[in-house]
């Protein structure tokens, strides 16, 4: 519940280029990214920006690739809001209160599609129009504020990133010794040798994997990772998801009274311009946590404690 | 048994039944008091020269109204026969979500009862201080302003401006001079407090 | 995965995991997990790892009772809990008995009547399983309603015991539990009450005592831990307040 009066001071703090927490209307806050928080799953990732938190689990399952793409595996993902399920404190995002989850899902599934990532899901594949990798992807909205599209993919990101799929080759029918034998889940009449040492797991390669950055137009200004309070005095705003090459990849756009066309195309303008940047930090960040995984690992004891319990 | 000053938690043994009577953040069980939230634990001496035992915790509990608290509300609707009202303080507290009210007809003043109007006591948008009488049905708190200094505290005129009071029944606005009735709390005597209460 | 006795517990008395037959896996927590939350703890017990938030008490939106709280328990099960993946983590049988049974126990423990009129609802997370989570979802909620300042007469602790081939292991993880049956109890340490039973298939019922009594034990061990959690964090917020000098 904003009152007239403070979103008059956000308005008129964002045209003076200071918001309400100091920040300058480009600037991103400070991001906390932990990886490997769930050894049971595949690969895990927690993301903290401000108030905001999400939560996300990769599990990786065999499937049949689809007939149209025989050749590549495969990235399905949902989202929850949790832990209370009221979706409905889910900022408007031109949907009614139960499909705004839909929406965050349809918006980020295109992040994963085969036509933005065509080389990272074809080393998911096992062989070829038979046996594929199929990486779930599950992202729990602990907290929000603001931008979710934003954290999410960059969780996403950075789980996928420590996701490290079992090197898998094909066995005959009656091959006895030498690497673990496990019947494949779900389809699959071969045999097949799953390696589950660690050495020989494939990474999942994110490298190309679009971000999503969205804008806020407050006061005819584009403001960028805008707390749920901006928003909330925000008229319209625009997320891209841009790819590392600076190629949009998805455009969700709306709320308020709609962005007029030149705002739009100036806030394409200065989102491309943010790109490079926002890369280059997530990959730093990303790398950062899977040091700090690592170095919590060796030597065995504690530390500082990870995750929630820090 | 706890030293007074000390940090107790649930269901730790605060004293013997004949000693204490249990407090705010405690209870009685069996011949014993114990605590029921994490605090610090006081004693404090009551007029009938009982010991009084209570814990005190740090964070801010979300604050339930009960009856006879002072509560500061903002009208939401009105009929011929009572004001809707969202209870937002509680005395000084704030309360982070909003609570119901009703305001009937009966409890706006104490007297001329079967005279009261309430558009000629409340309007939508206006923040009124009230006194709790009882909890009410599922729907709504029941809320009373029988009393000279309860009422509007604040209203806007159909202008928009801040009307400032003139008597108990009237209010006055500042920009066209134009008075307007309504159930006028009495200013407090004396050094002028800021805020509402 | 069939387990079999002779795997369960060494010759030395070793578990699959180096613990002995009475050791209770560790428990770790962390009140306050969740800022924007009236309360909220992060509880994890070995590898089950649990979050669970309480908003509240509130105004209640439904017609119902209204002399005493209306407690209202939501649990969910992230799909990655287990390493496969599984959907449905809120409706399906298993969490719908585990909220109720949840609720039933804090009913009675929590004291409602103080809160006439309104509603409390407790939310948790359960992130991963590895055995024990029903004992990790009851101490989380306790500890998240002591820290939301919900008055309660006692702490509610749980813990679990199996029975595998005769021999009682304290805390069993997954693979102990599909060896063997289970008991969990969930117990009110300073009152030596207990509040729920629950048993998963068959016990010789010469040896429920004993098996009674290791759970108590665990329960126990589980209470000092959060005790002095609540203590420590309770000391640095008042202290941080002024309103303690320890």
């Amino acid at each position: 519940m904003a009152s007239a009066a403070e979103q008059r001071y956000t308005l008129h703090g964002v045209a003076a280029d200071l918001r309400d927490d100091g920040r300058a209307r480009l600037d991103f806050r400070p991001l906390s990214l932990e990886v490997h928080l769930f050894p049971q799953a595949s690969g895990s990732a927690r993301a903290v920006a401000g108030a905001a938190e999400v939560l996300v689990g990769v599990t990786a399952e065999l499937a049949a690739p689809p007939a149209d793409a025989p050749d590549m595996g495969q990235v399905l993902l949902s989202i929850d809001c949790g832990p209370a399920a009221s979706a409905a404190r889910l900022p408007e995002y031109a949907a009614a209160a139960d499909e705004r989850l839909l929406w965050l899902e349809e918006a980020l599934r295109a992040l994963f599609s085969r036509e933005s990532i065509p080389e990272a899901l074809r080393t998911l594949c096992i062989a070829r129009g038979t046996q594929c990798w199929v990486l779930r992807v599950h992202a729990q909205l602990l907290r929000l504020d603001g931008c979710p599209l934003d954290l999410i993919s960059l969780a996403a990101a950075a789980a996928l990133a420590a996701t490290r799929v079992p090197r898998v080759s094909g066995g005959g029918a009656d091959e006895l010794g030498g690497g673990k034998r496990q019947r494949a889940a779900g389809g699959g009449k071969q045999d097949l040798d799953l390696d589950e040492s660690l050495d020989e797991s494939v990474p999942f390669d994110c490298s190309t994997l679009p971000l999503y950055v969205t804008l806020a137009n407050i006061g005819g200004y584009a403001v960028a990772d805008a707390t749920a309070h901006e928003r909330r005095a925000a008229g319209s705003t625009l997320s891209l998801a841009l790819s590392p090459a600076g190629r949009v990849c998805a455009l969700r756009g709306g709320g308020g009274f709609g962005l007029h066309l030149q705002l739009a195309g100036e806030m394409m303008q200065l989102a491309s311009q943010l790109c490079a940047q926002l890369h280059a930090d997530a990959k730093d960040a990303i790398a950062q946590a899977l040091a700090d995984a690592e170095g919590r690992r060796w030597p065995a004891g504690e530390g500082t404690a990870p995750g929630f319990l820090a | 048994m706890a030293a007074p000053g000390s940090l107790v938690v649930p269901g730790q043994c605060l004293g013997e039944a004949h000693e204490l009577v249990a407090g705010d953040g405690a209870y009685l069980w069996g011949s014993h008091v114990r605590a029921s939230v994490v605090g610090v634990f006081h004693v404090s001496r009551e007029a009938d020269g009982s010991s009084r035992a209570s814990v005190a915790y740090s964070k801010h509990v979300t604050m339930v109204p009960s009856i006879g608290d002072q509560v500061t509300c903002r009208v939401t609707r009105i009929t011929s026969r009572m004001a809707t009202v969202d209870i937002i303080c509680i005395g000084r507290e704030v309360l982070s979500e909003s609570c119901t009210g009703l305001i009937r007809r009966e409890d706006v003043r104490n007297f001329e009862l079967d005279k009261v109007e309430i558009y000629l006591s409340f309007r939508p948008g206006d923040i009124v201080l009230a006194r709790v009488i009882s909890l009410g049905d599922a729907r709504a708190y029941l809320l009373t302003t029988a009393d000279p200094s309860l009422g509007v505290v604040s209203a806007t005129s159909a202008e928009g401006a801040s009307m400032v009071p003139i008597s108990w029944n009237e209010m006055e606005c500042p920009v066209t001079q134009q008075r307007e009735f309504r159930k006028v709390a009495k200013p407090p005597n004396g050094k002028q407090e800021n805020g509402l209460a | 995965m069939a387990v079999r006795h002779s795997e369960v517990l060494s010759p030395e008395g070793f578990r699959v995991d180096g613990r002995r037959a009475n050791e209770a896996r560790r428990l770790r927590l962390r009140l306050g997990a969740s800022p924007g939350a009236d309360g909220s703890a992060y509880v994890e017990l070995g590898n089950t790892k649990v979050l669970a938030t309480v908003s509240g008490p509130h105004e209640s939106i439904r017609k119902g009772a209204h002399d005493a709280a209306a407690l209202h328990v939501e649990l969910t099960t992230l799909p990655f809990a287990s390493g496969v993946y599984r959907a449905h983590g809120r409706s399906d049988r298993a969490s719908q008995e585990l909220c109720a049974a949840v609720r039933k126990s804090f009913e009675a423990v929590v004291q409602l009547h103080l809160y006439a009129r309104t509603q409390i609802d407790v939310a948790v997370c359960v992130m991963q399983t590895d055995g024990g989570v029903r004992s990790a979802v009851v101490n989380a909620v306790t500890l998240a309603l002591v820290d939301a300042g919900v008055a309660m007469e006692d702490f509610l602790c749980a813990c679990s015991v199996g029975a595998v081939g005769g021999v009682l292991l304290l805390d069993p993880n997954a693979q102990e539990d599909q060896a063997g049956s289970e008991l969990s109890i969930a117990y009110l340490p300073r009152s030596e009450r207990i509040s729920a039973v629950q048993l998963e298939s068959k016990l010789p019922a010469s040896s429920l005592d004993e098996v009674m009594n290791v759970a108590i034990e665990g329960c126990k061990q589980m209470f000092d831990i959060m005790r002095g959690a609540v203590q420590i964090r309770t000391q640095e917020l008042l202290h941080s307040r002024g309103m303690f000098n320890a």
